[in-house]
């Protein structure tokens, strides 16, 4: 998932596009993988461990949980990984620009 | 030993005891105990087959260290090993019923030494380990009568976080409403143990999570996502809504 993410990240570091996690490890763990994976993309804390309030608050029992949303905010897919990710991401992006 | 029955949701300290104890990263014997736990995260696929032969060791360091959270910690991989049926294995008549007699066992020992510490905080947390009727045995014993407020949290809060993730798969029994006894402890644990710790972060805010929780309707496709307030791992706020004008992809991610 890093090198894919990593390489989705860059090829759209011009376009109006954002990855955002949110991470479930204890803090050194994190650090340490931020490191590691060379991963410049923000993510919010949740408290490190699965049981966290972000996870919580938004019932997700399985990792990775992905949820995609276009400029405007609204959930227009959830679950998509890979090239699956890249097609909705650059479908919304294309829809952005066609207004 | 201090005991304390102060419900006013501050942050009681954790005990001195606790403080002291040997952190387990730190103390040169426990190099064995920290590469199980690297083992076992590194590999849940040998899931069975790692914990197969780690439980006399996890037995042996649980009595060397004795009395300690550490202990503790490695008699509570013992059990989880034991709690459950060998997998792939035809089950012999009785087999249920011997477990879960072997953990009131296990969990009587526990009491005895830890009944009165912080510690037993890691019983609660484990609590899937315990059949319905031990669960209300033990974890009511520590939710009344626990001097540390860590513990009486830990009683409440997993027991009523374990149902509801039940409920969000399950359809309740007929006639039964849970929601309002789970929703009564979660408002329990904003009342009275609103700043008790919990990993990074509090069983307050843990418990208004839950109470708040989204549904299924609203993280929907087509629903506009809800905002998210957080902070990052360097304590700098950040927020979903400030990604307005992106599209953005969430992650919930961990790196195991």
């Amino acid at each position: 998932m890093y090198p894919h993410e990593r390489s989705l990240v860059s090829r759209l570091a011009e376009e109006p596009f954002a990855l955002v996690g949110v991470n479930s490890d204890p803090v050194e763990k994190y650090r340490t993988a931020i490191e590691r994976e060379d991963i410049t993309w923000p993510s919010f804390w949740d408290g490190g461990s699965t049981d966290g309030p972000i996870s919580t608050k938004w019932a997700v029992y399985g990792w990775p949980t992905i949820y995609i949303l276009d400029h405007e905010g609204v959930i227009r897919a959830k679950n998509k990984r890979e090239e699956a990710m890249d097609e909705v991401v650059d479908q919304l992006l294309e829809e952005m620009r066609g207004g | 030993m201090t005991s304390s029955t102060d419900c006013s949701g501050g942050r009681e300290p954790i005990s001195e005891k606790q403080d002291s104890l040997p952190e387990m990263s730190e103390d040169p014997d426990s190099a064995e105990l920290a590469a199980f736990r690297a083992a076992r995260e590194a590999s849940n696929l040998e899931y069975e087959e790692l914990t197969e032969s780690f439980v006399p060791r996890y037995e042996a360091l649980a009595d060397e260290y004795w009395g300690t959270g550490a202990g503790l910690e490695a008699k509570i991989w013992a059990m989880s090993r034991a709690a459950r049926p060998v997998r792939g294995e035809e089950e012999e008549e009785g087999a249920e019923e011997a477990r879960a007699a072997k953990i009131t066992e296990q969990t009587d020992a526990i009491f005895e030494e830890y009944g009165q510490s912080p510690h037993i905080e890691q019983l609660a947390e484990n609590s899937h380990l315990l059949n319905e009727d031990q669960a209300e045995h033990y974890l009511g014993q520590l939710r009344e009568s626990s001097p540390h407020a860590n513990v009486r949290a830990a009683a409440i809060y997993h027991p009523a976080s374990r149902k509801l993730s039940r409920l969000r798969f399950e359809e309740p029994e007929e006639g039964t409403d849970p929601r309002a006894e789970i929703d009564a402890d979660l408002q329990l644990l904003i009342d009275e143990y609103g700043d008790v710790p919990k990993d990074g972060s509090t069983y307050g805010a843990l418990a208004y999570a839950h109470l708040t929780a989204h549904s299924e309707e609203e993280l929907a496709i087509g629903q506009p996502a809800p905002d998210i307030i957080g902070t990052t791992v360097d304590g700098e706020e950040i927020r979903l809504s400030d990604f307005l004008g992106k599209v953005t992809v969430i992650d919930f991610w961990g790196d195991w």
